[in-house]
Order: C-alpha cells, then sequence, then structure tokens
C-alpha cells in the first residue's frame, strides 16, 4: 500500500487549485477513493439525472466518460485505500471537471507504476492517432478478445473515453512518490457537437 | 426461470414474463464490479434453455451502460447465441430514445457481433427508475 508524501500531496492540490482558478466554472474537484458510492454521488452533484442528460446529450457524454475515470481509478491506481466495513480495498485519486460555454473538460488523476506508464502512453498515442470508425473498430475487436476467459481487461475504458468525448485522451506524468507516477488524463467535450 | 431484480441506481431492472417468452432488462448499468450481477442472470438464462424450447425474446430497454457492463452483456449474448442454432426462436429487441445515437449504435455494434435477429425499436422516452 502506498501513501503519498504530504509534499507531494501539496504539489498535487497547488496544481489543482490553479487549474480550477484558471477554469470558467469548475464545476466538480473530487480527491480520495473513489468507491462507487462516490461515483453515484458525483453523478448527482453534476445533476447527471435521466432527465438533464435526456436534453443534453454533453451530459451524458460527461456522465461515461466520468463513469470509465472513476473506474480506472478504482481499479488501477496504485494509492489504495482499505475500507474495513466492506472489505474492500479501492484506488484513490483525484477528477476535475470544468465547464465553458463551448466544452466540459475531464481530467483524472492517480498515481501509477513505471510499466503502468510506458503502456498508458503507447495507448494513447495508439487512440488518438485513429479516426472515429477506426476507433469503433478497435473497440469492438478488444471486446471481442475480453469475453476470451484468459483475457486480463482490454482496457475498454481509455477507448469509450476517447469515444464519447470525441476529443484526444492526453496522458501527463510527472515523479511521484516510490518510483511512482502521477499520471494525468485529459479530454475534453465539445457542447455544439453533443447531438452527432 | 424465477428472473426478478429490482432496479438499482446502478444496475437494471431484470424480469421475466414466462406467459410471452420475454426477458426484460431495463434502466442503466454501471456496477463496481459488473461479473457477478451478470453472471448469475446468465446461469439463470442457460438453466433456462436447456429444459425450455419455447421462443425466447431479449428486451433491452437500457439508457446507459459502461464499458465493463458492456463487457458482459456480450458475453451473455454469446452463452445465449449458442442455443439458437438448433432452436432459431430467440430475437433481440433493442430499444433506444429515439434522439439518442450513441445508444442506437451500441445495439448495431451488438448485432454485428452476435448471430441472433435484433429489432431497433425507437422511443420517445425509456422509463427509468
Amino acid at each position: 500500500m502506498t501513501r503519498s508524501l504530504p509534499s507531494d500531496e501539496l504539489t498535487q492540490l497547488r496544481q489543482l487549485h490553479e487549474a480550477a482558478l484558471n477554469s470558467n466554472k469548475l464545476i466538480l474537484l473530487f480527491k480520495g477513493a473513489i468507491t462507487q458510492n462516490t461515483l453515484i454521488r458525483i453523478g448527482g452533484l453534476l445533476h447527471l439525472t435521466h432527465e438533464e442528460t435526456h436534453q443534453d446529450f454533453s451530459k451524458k457524454r460527461l456522465f461515461s466518460v466520468l463513469v470509465e475515470m472513476a473506474q480506472n481509478i478504482l481499479h488501477y491506481s496504485q494509492e489504495r485505500e482499505f475500507f474495513p466495513k466492506s472489505h474492500s480495498v479501492v484506488g484513490a485519486g483525484s477528477l476535475l471537471v470544468k465547464e465553458s460555454p463551448e466544452a466540459f473538460e475531464i481530467e483524472g488523476r492517480n498515481l501509477v507504476t513505471s510499466e503502468q506508464k510506458a503502456r498508458l502512453e503507447s495507448r494513447c498515442a495508439l487512440i488518438n492517432s485513429m479516426t472515429e470508425e477506426k476507433l469503433r473498430e478497435f473497440y469492438l475487436t478488444q471486446r471481442r478478445q475480453s469475453t476470451q476467459p484468459q483475457s486480463k481487461g482490454a482496457g475498454l475504458g481509455l477507448i469509450e473515453i476517447a469515444r464519447k468525448s470525441k476529443s484526444p485522451v492526453v496522458a501527463r506524468f510527472s515523479e511521484g512518490p516510490n518510483a511512482l507516477y502521477y499520471y494525468t488524463l485529459s479530454t475534453r467535450i465539445s457542447r455544439d457537437c453533443s447531438r452527432n | 426461470m424465477q428472473l426478478k431484480i429490482e432496479a438499482t441506481t446502478t444496475t437494471p431492472s431484470v424480469s421475466f414474463d414466462p406467459a410471452s417468452g420475454v426477458l426484460e432488462f431495463s434502466g442503466q448499468s454501471y456496477p463496481e464490479d459488473s461479473l457477478p450481477f451478470y453472471q448469475e442472470i446468465q446461469d439463470e438464462l442457460a438453466a433456462h434453455l436447456e429444459k425450455n424450447s419455447q421462443p425466447l425474446t431479449l428486451d433491452f430497454k437500457l439508457n446507459y451502460f459502461n464499458t465493463s457492463s458492456s463487457k458482459c452483456l456480450l458475453t451473455l449474448l454469446e452463452s445465449v447465441e449458442r442455443f439458437q442454432a438448433q432452436r432459431e426462436n430467440i430475437k433481440v429487441r433493442w430499444f433506444y430514445e429515439e434522439d439518442d445515437e450513441d445508444m442506437h449504435s451500441s445495439g448495431i455494434d451488438f448485432s454485428l457481433d452476435i448471430l441472433l435477429p435484433f429489432e431497433f425499436i425507437p422511443v420517445k422516452q425509456l422509463t427509468t427508475v
């Protein structure tokens, strides 16, 4: 189990704070263990209820992207918290959502190993090189393989984030504690193509 | 088959009507762990298909599912598909809200991978919990 050093936490919070100040409208900033309940509360907080996503499909896409980012953190973050009540270990990280009249900007952040970093870098490069149609084929191929018994998870989340946001998935890394890396994944959802 | 699962915020309702032979999934799906939820349904369904040869319709009235649910749905459909060769009386009806292109194309994507007849039914609004 890894806990970040206080100074790293401070740097991280300072960066989040800066991002918040630079945004048009900060609508979500969360840091901590991402449990299923957290996810449900986030959905409610952003008014991503059915009635509202029905009016505005960019909100439905925002919800999809947040769910995949949150579940990636839950399953793969190297910063983990133990919940004695449910006897579960859950990944921790942060989520940030900014809103401007043109777009939602979404950012997820958590700790990863250097192996995860290498895999994520090549995954993002591959995904960003693909057209929408290619991405769809890639998603379907990966999903088909994922139902094979020996599959170890196909990383569908990242492809889904790119497909729903219709924007590149941008991965940034900086050195973290214990030879780990802070991994920041960001993307944006344009609001004018929301009904395409 | 005694399937009757109530919907939650993160899982759909699932119910089987023996009279019409319709198994319906309705709501949204993004549980923390999709596998146990769908595995149970898949097992019940396979047991039912082993014993019964009457027609079966799978109705999907989902307004959202995440990628791990999507994986489980594909696995479930694959397990049903295996029975189709001998009986040819299983079909899928995919309901979607008429302006929700994402949900419509998700259904089309399943129909390309699964050898079951798919019917696509646009509706004004899907009922939700």
